[in-house]
């Protein structure tokens, strides 16, 4: 069964399987996060899955884990992206739980990706979505 | 928010459903429940390490640390408070501070403190380093430093105590307070003994200054009295200079030479030549022992009480003479050292027969003409000693060309001892030669003596020399009776009269204008006087005044005074100092130390001052006082060896006040 074509099932599944894993024993934050990333890219059929923290001073956002579904690799990224150079996108993250981006190379009329993302950025890939994290 | 997890689709749009945006959320929600975890984890094992480093550190403290609740239940004990209360943490564990450290005594104070604090949040003794006591588990007392901080967790309060032994330095503090204390004991002691010695130093130089005074006073004294006495001295040897016969009488067949020189001081030699009744000679040469003063009155004394001829004029024999005249003098005068000694000669020029006799006497020598020598000795003693003394004498007889010489111990001092030939060769030049040269060999016989005598120490001591020399040929007869000695004498005599009666004090006189300073010098100038003289002659100099010292009234000006002098005028560069009227004792004062620039000023001019003259009062210098007094003692410590003793330590201070004074 293709992973595009997963069942709802199958969705719970993963989360009781990253809910019962090891690495909470073990205590390795990068572990889990490689896991999340991985169910994430292969339930849900996702090329690229991307872990960002923010930081307040100066506020900006870093990528702590990344995984690419077709090479299959993690690497922690380490890029940035500042606060002052993304506003609208920043605002955007504050104010609203997701957002949605179902063509993101046709959909450039939306100002939250396009105030978010740089023309070279966005043709890597056409739909996204940013779900934040919270504490 | 602390972040966000980004899902990206690459190729054709996609369309997320809404299971997926869930699915995506509850992703979320996984990664930030990780992101918690570690967070958190992270956190534990800080903290964790953080209160292991607490423990180590409270561990390993120096100081006594004590956690005790708000119930005062102690809590926490680390190792440094079992060492130093006793308790072990097990033990202390569940105690009150009451049970374990704190005295009973303060037992309520520590209750109410805490009341206090709980009731009001405040408490004197919290957040402040304190001294305490604090007891052990035996129950031992000690100093105790103590800090009690106040820890608020939750609602419940605990105090942290930390708590020093601080025996050993309150035992040092003690000790250094108790040193303290005997330093400074031992300060006021040294310091009052300090004090003593300056009141005791300061006393024995009042002593000193007291007995110095009275020492100068003496010496002032004894000065004055020496003076008196020299005066004396020297009016005794005019006296009895006066008893020596001034003019020879007229002889036949002989002729007499007579040489005369008293001594330094006043001497008891005497000798007479004289004719009798009968045309006899008779000559003698006496000396009195000692001299001064008794020794001339004893020859006096002699002359008067002698006797050459008995009651109807007839020449008594010289034994006669000498023991008649021993018997009064001994009768008259009777005291230890006090005799004389005569040798005496009765002549008759007629028949050349010589009678000769001796009182203990120089040997007379008769040289014959033929060159025999014959020594007349002693024929009996000194007058004076033995009341009842009989006397021999010599007979012989004078032939023309024989000469006699009589003389007095003085002429051969220092030749005690020698034998007779010896003394015959001493006088031999006196007795050959030709008859006309008398005079000259006798004084050239006193030459000898002269200069033996002051080629000894004793020079001072020099006796008076007489000398009498009887020739049997008709000749001139010659009486040197030290005529020069005889003017000094009655010069200096009259000068002394004169001082006495006209200046018996110093004083100096000031008259000053604008153009004069006219300085008198009354009395004696010495060197008491000798600074404020310099410096009103200076002032004179330097303010172009013409400077006049009167010394027509200045009796005599001692080595000070006159280096005083020297120095004034060696600084009068345009002659303005007149110098008037100096006595003769000065003026042979200023010769005798070769005061040529001195000299140079002396003038005749008249010696009224240009104004009305006023007594110029002043205190002697007191360096100066210092040196006299040094001298004062000196000369007194050098009068007996219990002087010595008794003023070696003033002496030895004034030198060394003088000294570091210089």
């Amino acid at each position: 069964m293709s992973e595009e074509n997963s069942p709802f099932g199958q969705r719970e599944d993963v989360l009781g399987r990253l809910a019962k894993s090891g690495s909470w024993v073990r205590g390795s934050l990068e572990s889990i996060l490689q896991e999340v990333t991985e169910a994430a890219a292969h339930t849900m059929a996702i090329d690229r899955v991307n872990v960002w923290l923010f930081e307040k001073s100066p506020p900006r956002m870093r990528c702590i884990e990344h995984y690419d579904r077709i090479s299959r690799e993690h690497s922690p990224g380490g890029v940035e992206l500042a606060a002052s150079d993304y506003p609208i996108y920043f605002k955007a993250l504050d104010d609203q739980r997701t957002i949605v981006a179902h063509d993101a190379q046709g959909g450039s009329t939306d100002p939250r990706i396009r105030g978010g993302l740089s023309r070279r950025a966005r043709h890597h890939f056409n739909a996204r979505r940013t779900t934040p994290l919270w504490r | 928010m602390i972040g966000i997890i980004c899902l990206e689709h690459v190729g054709l749009p996609r369309v997320w459903t809404s299971e997926e945006q869930r699915f995506a959320g509850s992703l979320a929600d996984v990664a930030s429940l990780a992101i918690a975890s570690w967070e958190r984890i992270q956190a534990q094992g800080a903290l964790r390490q953080s209160e292991e480093l607490t423990r180590e550190i409270i561990a390993h403290a120096l100081d006594a640390i004590v956690i005790v609740n708000e119930g005062g239940i102690i809590t926490d004990w680390n190792p440094r408070a079992e060492t130093v209360f006793g308790w072990t943490h097990a033990e202390a564990l569940g105690m009150t501070l009451y049970d374990s450290v704190i005295p009973p005594r303060y037992h309520e104070d520590h209750r109410k403190g805490m009341q206090r604090f709980l009731e009001t949040g405040e408490g004197p003794i919290l957040n402040k380093r304190i001294e305490i006591t604090a007891r052990d588990k035996g129950g031992r007392e000690f100093a105790a430093e103590l800090t009690i901080s106040p820890v608020r967790i939750g609602d419940s309060i605990a105090f942290s105590a930390f708590v020093r032994d601080i025996t050993d330095r309150v035992r040092a503090e003690l000790e250094v307070q108790q040193l303290n204390a005997e330093l400074e004991e031992r300060v006021e002691e040294r310091t009052s003994q300090l004090r003593a010695a300056v009141e005791e130093k300061e006393r024995l130089l009042d002593e000193l200054q007291a007995s110095s005074v009275e020492l100068v006073d003496r010496l002032f004294e004894l000065e004055h009295k020496s003076e008196t006495i020299q005066n004396d001295l020297e009016r005794a040897q005019v006296i009895q200079t006066a008893l020596l016969p001034a003019e020879p009488p007229l002889l036949d067949g002989v002729h007499v030479n007579v040489l005369y020189r008293p001594g330094m001081n006043v001497g008891g030699d005497l000798y007479d030549v004289r004719t009798l009744d009968d045309g006899s000679l008779v000559i003698y040469v006496a000396d009195a022992a000692g001299h001064g003063v008794a020794a001339a009155m004893l020859s006096v004394l002699f002359k008067q009480r002698l006797r050459t001829c008995d009651e109807g004029g007839q020449a008594l024999a010289p034994l006669e003479v000498l023991r008649l005249v021993n018997e009064k003098l001994s009768t008259d005068v009777s005291a230890r050292g006090l005799f004389l000694t005569v040798g005496y000669v009765h002549l008759d020029t007629k028949t050349g027969e010589m009678r000769a006799a001796s009182a203990g006497h120089t040997p007379m020598l008769l040289r014959r003409a033929n060159g025999e020598s014959i020594l007349l000795k002693r024929t009996g003693p000194a007058l004076g000693l033995v009341k009842e003394a009989e006397y021999t004498e010599h007979q012989l007889t004078v032939e023309p060309g024989d000469r006699l010489i009589l003389y007095t111990d003085g002429l051969i001092d220092g030749l005690e001892g020698t034998s007779n030939g010896e003394l015959l060769e001493f006088l031999a030049p006196a007795l050959t030669g030709d008859s006309s040269e008398g005079p000259e060999r006798l004084r050239d016989l006193f030459r000898k003596v002269d200069q033996r005598s002051k080629g000894n120490a004793n020079e001072a001591g020099r006796d008076d020399v007489t000398l009498l020399m009887l020739e049997a040929t008709v000749g001139p007869c010659h009486f040197d009776n030290c005529p020069a000695a005889d003017a000094q004498s009655s010069s200096r005599a009259e000068s002394e009269v004169a001082a006495e009666t006209d200046t018996p004090a110093w004083a100096l006189w000031i008259a000053e204008t604008g153009a004069e300073t006219h300085l008198a010098i009354r009395g004696p100038g010495s060197w008491i006087h000798s600074e404020i003289f310099s410096r009103l002659g200076h002032a004179a100099l330097d303010g172009q005044r013409r400077l006049t010292i009167d010394l027509e009234n200045c009796t005599y000006l001692d080595s000070a005074f006159l280096g005083t002098l020297h120095e004034l005028v060696a600084t009068d560069t345009k002659a303005n100092i007149s110098i008037l009227r100096p006595s003769s004792a000065v003026l042979e004062l200023f010769g005798e130390l070769g005061l040529t620039d001195v000299l140079k000023t002396i003038c005749d001019g008249p010696s009224e001052p240009p104004c009305e003259p006023a007594l110029v009062v002043h205190e002697p210098p007191a360096r100066a006082s210092q040196m006299r007094l040094l001298r004062a003692h000196e000369i007194l410590s050098e009068l007996s060896e219990e002087n010595r003793q008794r003023f070696a330590s003033v002496v030895e201070t004034l030198r060394a006040e003088l000294r570091n004074g210089s």
